[in-house]
């Protein structure tokens, strides 16, 4: 199918690459439908593109990239909802969010997006209890050499 | 919304699968225990509603594929 995005223009989806959220993500409960588009020139963020709204999109990214430490328990109740069997079917996404007045670029870590990339389902949930917080700033010029310079916001 | 008085060790149904119990009041924090299927999610209120927020702001983050590529790669524009 084709679609108006607000910041791609017209695009082509390929219906076998829509990814299902059964319970939308949070503030956004009612758009269920998302494909993740990779712009070469944004590696490694991607764009998770919603198919029900073209103004909607998240900047996303895997967040152990940044954050090689990063580990939580995906509950059963998650597990079961995504079907997922293995490790080999999960894919963990932070949302990123780019601040305007400061230029900091942040990650969710407290509520990771899970998607199960063979069935083509996911779903955002929300950590209880974790250490983590929704805004973890990432320093590129430290990306490499040093992960703990990551800062928490 | 419906408001109710319990007392400590009382329980509210809600629908057919949730029961929520007061297990204890101290001062003025109060204990609640719940019940409820698996796939029925509960979460503090406030962690709720602040990836709720944080989501909105994430969505409305403006910058394009080709900006953010070039932050990471420290290229100068």
């Amino acid at each position: 199918m084709i679609m108006e995005t607000q910041r791609f223009g017209e695009i082509t989806v390929d219906d076998d690459k829509i990814i299902l959220f059964p319970q939308g993500v949070p503030g956004f409960e009612e758009q269920h439908r998302y494909i993740i588009l990779q712009p070469e020139e944004s590696a490694p963020f991607s764009f998770m593109q919603s198919i029900d709204d073209g103004e909607l999109a998240f900047i996303v990214v895997n967040p152990f990239l940044f954050f090689p430490d990063y580990q939580f328990d995906l509950p059963d109740p998650v597990q079961q909802e995504l079907d997922i069997r293995s490790d080999a079917d999960v894919m963990i996404l932070s949302i990123v969010s780019v601040h305007q007045t400061s230029g900091d670029i942040t990650l969710n870590l407290a509520a990771p997006v899970v998607l199960n990339t063979g069935r083509k389902l996911g779903k955002q949930i929300i950590l209880n209890g974790s250490p983590y917080r929704t805004k973890h700033r990432i320093e590129f010029d430290t990306r490499q050499e040093d992960q703990s310079q990551a800062k928490d916001v | 919304m419906l408001v109710l008085s319990r007392k400590k060790g009382e329980a509210l149904m809600i629908g057919d699968d949730i029961e929520l119990v007061i297990v204890g009041v101290e001062g003025d924090q109060v204990r609640v225990g719940i019940v409820a299927p698996k796939h029925v999610e509960i979460h503090r209120k406030e962690i709720y509603l602040a990836i709720q927020n944080s989501n909105k702001e994430a969505s409305s983050s403006i910058i394009d594929a080709h900006q953010l590529g070039n932050l990471f790669r420290k290229k100068e524009e």
